[in-house]
């Protein structure tokens, strides 16, 4: 922006005309789009950065006395030097570890069945394998304790009965159980990371090592998968910084066997007495430091590489054969599934129906009385659910209205400057752990009139947390879009404003309705960030089925996880269904 | 009246890159300006200054006698208080909009009424030679009748000029030599005042009242077609415009009245050049002549007592109308064009004059 002197501004002024003077240099920076834009900057900082900062800013400052506040590095040299939180460090590693090594295995594995190969039952399997990645991994770890809890698991007990075991042969109380409930739900995050590089890639280039004498397997490891090795290394860095911050699992599974790591000692530090909010904010500012560089390497390092280029031309690659280990394939995908899917909402549908839960299913106890009582009687239940509905329908309408705007503020407009810090500012929430974005809003927010509303501090840390999803969606519609098509709209004498109204919003509405089903499933599992923020009467599903897990018989906790697994999965197939409709219309 | 002032424009993109460099130019009333050059040449920037959807970084421009945009002022209008009409290279077709509503778009914007909206939404369909179709699903269209959508909606409004950035390069080129004689006649027609960008010389030629030849974000030259042809300024303009034969040579002797003298070693001759001297050329100095290869003409015919050559044809390729030949003079290969009734083959000795206002010195 040229600044001109005011002198000079009037002195040029005058041979100008009317239109000159009615534009003047602040008419022309305050005009609809940059008030926009400025508006929006001003929202995501009071969104975003002021929690984060609040957030920061604690991990810095004690309180020794009432009223009293020291700037010091005390909370951090505290705090880690407990040995607790030492191993839970070494914990935290090692789970994200697990889990990143494990999924990209599996999901590249499955991948690599459902792009390149001939492996029958593809389509039935594909819907299958990415169920999980529609529920969530909390909802897993519930299912997984229902099945291989030591004493009282499912599977622990068939196992026993079958063979005559005099030892429970499965444990989930352990860090194996951990990693294992972990991989198995973010392998579809791993699978959808490879099998877009995988199904564009030009299939001439295996053609070749084909002809030069390499055979499926060589080529496959030897040309195929280093093809794909950016978008795999994106998603296995990727789910190591996302599964670094996962409270759900290790909170459910870890206690028992004393597992804790970084996400379970903030909750404790924020929860149980006596509260130590600088000493959690300075775990959480580490958790964010390595959140924030995983991902960072992830967006300049590893994406920028990626070898697979999108090409205009829709053509199908030819398919591998593998003759007779295709069945062989089928049974590692069938395998998967059986553990995904199969065993945890098969374990959770039948003690669902079981009124009173000893170890195995019994038809004399046949009874919808658990279902009954958490959709009807049982009222901490039937708000949750309510809670959750609300902030999923509402929460994720607000929250897609934000993300359309935003993405229109991002790419439409021609103040680029503005544009790149809108940018940057809604993409940094991505760099925060949902428990860590609900601590700083719980930190920021409670002495405020803000927090007698908690339904609200609930959907703008949703809102907050996973804009940038929402927004990512709708951008690469947006992208698609020729700006070509606005422009000829202003040119005709429409405004910014009524531009996007009657143009962009539109031609838009696919992904805005993508993005709403999104951010709507993503609602209804949350867990990480209500589990601080929510209180009793305010609490989400997922943080009532971590109270119920604690509380209740088991038929109960089931019952209720398939309440919210039906929900999510209503969600997913709608949004499959509108998700094909997107590929027609465009 | 100059209708459109374009001075002085500058508009950089980050701080390394000069898309526009110092361009200044006018289009008078009624005039179909052409910017021409190679993609990256700025040409498109201009215009969507111009357009008010880029903010030069520095330069005024004014329509009308209305500072649309003025740097030294801070003025920027926005596109849509420009009251300009555009055509895209996309066509920018509304794919959720009716062929009728992409075209009445731009008149309700102005604020017109119904009957006024539906009138003129039916006269620019007529314009366009798309009556009937306006209740079509505008995508379902054809390249060609969407570009005649394109074209009625820029046209719908009355627009005070007309900007075309690249419009015919979408379709096949059949097609291509049709749309532009039509819309050219079609503008002059309706006496419209148009800046049109494109990358296709032929297309300039055909259309523009006038063509400016840019590259690297500035005019290199500025003329009716035939001026641009014939007597180019650079090489650049020389070789984008047309095929050329571009000769190094050294300034010799002047002769009065009839031209320069060059010494053009690699011919082992002297060319008398009657083109592109009018200005101080020191006797010695390097210079660049061209020759376009349909003003050679091969035999010796009495009235070019200069410029006499002697070459041998190395390739000849008929092409129907006419022969493209490479013929071999000294240590050149010219390009010659020849008719293509004229008996040629490879190998054989030919004899070669140019008249000398054929010559054109450059001056790069």
């Amino acid at each position: 922006m040229s600044s001109a002197s005011k002198s000079e501004l009037e002195a040029g002024g005058g041979g100008a005309g009317p239109a000159a003077a009615a534009s003047s240099l602040a008419g022309r920076f305050f005009n609809s789009e940059n008030s926009l834009k400025i508006g929006s900057l001003g929202l995501l900082t009071i969104l975003a950065i002021l929690p984060v900062s609040v957030f920061i800013y604690s991990a810095f400052v004690t309180h020794p006395e009432a009223g009293k506040s020291i700037f010091t590095f005390t909370n951090f040299t505290k705090t880690f030097s407990t040995s607790e939180v030492l191993d839970a460090s070494l914990n935290t590693l090692i789970i994200a570890l697990g889990t990143s090594v494990f999924s990209c295995l599996v999901g590249v594995s499955l991948a690599w069945f459902h792009a390149r190969t001939d492996m029958p039952f593809r389509r039935t399997l594909e819907a299958l394998t990415l169920i999980p990645f529609f529920l969530s991994s909390f909802l897993g770890a519930v299912a997984w304790w229902a099945l291989a809890a030591p004493r009282t698991g499912i599977l622990n007990r068939w196992m026993i009965d079958l063979f005559g075991l005099s030892a429970p042969p499965f444990n989930i109380y352990s860090m194996t159980g951990i990693v294992m409930v972990m991989a198995l739900f973010y392998t579809p995050y791993m699978y959808l990371f490879t099998i877009g590089s995988l199904n564009r890639m030009d299939p001439a280039l295996e053609e070749s090592a084909r002809v030069c004498g390499t055979g499926v397997l060589r080529t496959a490891l030897r040309v195929t998968i280093p093809l794909s090795t950016p978008a795999m290394l994106s998603g296995a860095v990727i789910i190591f910084v996302v599964s670094m911050g996962v409270f759900g699992v290790p909170s459910l599974l870890g206690p028992i066997a004393r597992i804790s790591t970084l996400s379970t000692i903030i909750y404790t530090k924020m929860e149980e007495y006596p509260l130590d909010i600088g000493g959690a904010a300075a775990l959480g500012s580490v958790l964010m430091v390595f959140t924030a560089l995983g991902l960072f390497i992830q967006r300049k390092i590893i994406a920028p590489r990626s070898y697979v280029t999108v090409t205009g031309k829709g053509y199908r690659p030819s398919r591998v054969s593998l003759g007779p280990w295709k069945y062989v394939a089928l049974a590692i995908n069938c395998f998967y599934v059986l553990l995904a899917v199969i065993l945890p909402l098969g374990a959770l549908l039948l003690a669902s129906f079981n009124r009173a839960w000893l170890g195995g299913f019994r038809w004399s106890q046949l009874s919808i009385y658990n279902w009954a009582y958490v959709l009807f009687e049982y009222e901490y239940a039937v708000r949750a659910t309510k809670n959750s509905l609300i902030l999923g329908l509402v929460g994720g309408l607000i929250t897609v209205v934000l993300c359309t705007f935003l993405s229109m503020v991002i790419l439409r407009g021609r103040n680029k400057k503005l544009s790149g810090a809108v940018d940057y500012l809604s993409t940094l929430p991505i760099g925060v752990p949902g428990l860590i974005m609900g601590m700083a809003f719980l930190i920021t927010w409670i002495k405020t009139p803000l927090y007698a509303l908690p339904m609200l501090l609930l959907m703008m840390a949703y809102m907050t947390r996973y804009l940038p999803y929402g927004l990512r969606t709708i951008s690469s519609v947006l992208q698609s879009l020729s700006s070509e098509l606005e422009e000829s709209a202003r040119i005709c004498g429409s405004s910014f404003v009524s531009t996007i109204r009657k143009i962009t919003v539109p031609l838009l509405r696919p992904g805005i309705f993508a993005a709403y089903l999104m951010l709507f499933i993503m609602f209804i599992r949350e867990l990480p960030v209500s589990v601080l923020l929510a209180t009793e009467d305010s609490a989400p599903m997922a943080v009532a089925l971590y109270i119920l897990q604690e509380n209740e018989a088991l038929g109960v906790v089931a019952a209720f996880a398939l309440v919210q697994t039906a929900l999510l999965l209503l969600g997913t197939i709608v949004f499959r269904k509108l998700g094909s409709l997107e590929e027609l219309s465009v | 009246m100059a209708e459109v002032v374009v001075k002085d424009l500058v508009k950089r993109f980050g701080s390394e890159t000069l898309a526009v460099d110092n361009v200044s130019f006018t289009v008078g009333e009624g005039e179909f300006v052409t910017l021409l050059g190679p993609s990256g040449c700025g040409k498109t920037t201009t215009l969507r200054c111009i357009a008010g959807l880029e903010t030069p970084d520095e330069g005024d421009i004014l329509i009308a006698d209305e500072v649309f945009t003025s740097s030294r002022n801070g003025v920027c209008l926005p596109p849509e208080k420009r009251r300009l009409g555009m055509v895209f290279q996309s066509y920018a077709i509304w794919p959720h909009m009716s062929v009728s509503e992409n075209v009445a778009y731009g008149i309700q914007a102005q604020g017109a009424s119904r009957a006024e909206v539906s009138e003129k939404v039916v006269k620019a369909l007529e314009l366009v030679g798309l009556s009937g179709l306006g209740e079509r699903n505008a995508t379902k269209l054809s390249g060609g009748q969407q570009q005649r959508v394109s074209l009625a909606r820029a046209l719908a409004y009355n627009p005070r000029v007309l900007l075309f950035d690249e419009p015919l390069s979408n379709l096949d080129a059949k097609l291509r030599e049709r749309m532009r004689v039509e819309l050219a006649n079609l503008i002059k027609e309706l006496k419209l005042t148009a800046i049109y960008v494109t990358h296709d010389q032929a297309e300039a030629m055909v259309m523009s009242d006038r063509i400016i030849v840019m590259k690297d974000g500035r005019i290199q030259q500025e003329g009716d077609p035939h001026a641009t042809y014939n007597e180019p300024v650079n090489s650049f303009v020389a070789d984008f415009i047309g095929v050329t034969n571009i000769l190094e040579g050294k300034a010799g002797e002047r002769e009065n009245g009839k031209g320069l003298w060059v010494d053009v070693p690699s011919l082992q001759s002297k060319i008398l050049c009657a083109k592109g001297i009018d200005r101080d050329i020191a006797a010695g100095s390097d210079l660049l002549v061209t020759v376009r290869p349909e003003y050679i003409e091969l035999g010796e015919s009495g009235s070019n007592v200069h410029n006499v050559l002697e070459g041998q044809v190395s390739d000849a390729v008929y092409l129907g109308q006419s022969w493209d030949c490479l013929i071999q003079s000294g240590s050149f290969e010219l390009r010659v064009q020849v008719r293509g009734d004229a008996d040629i083959r490879a190998g054989q000795s030919v004899t070669m004059s140019i008249s000398p206002s054929r010559c054109v010195v450059l001056s790069d």
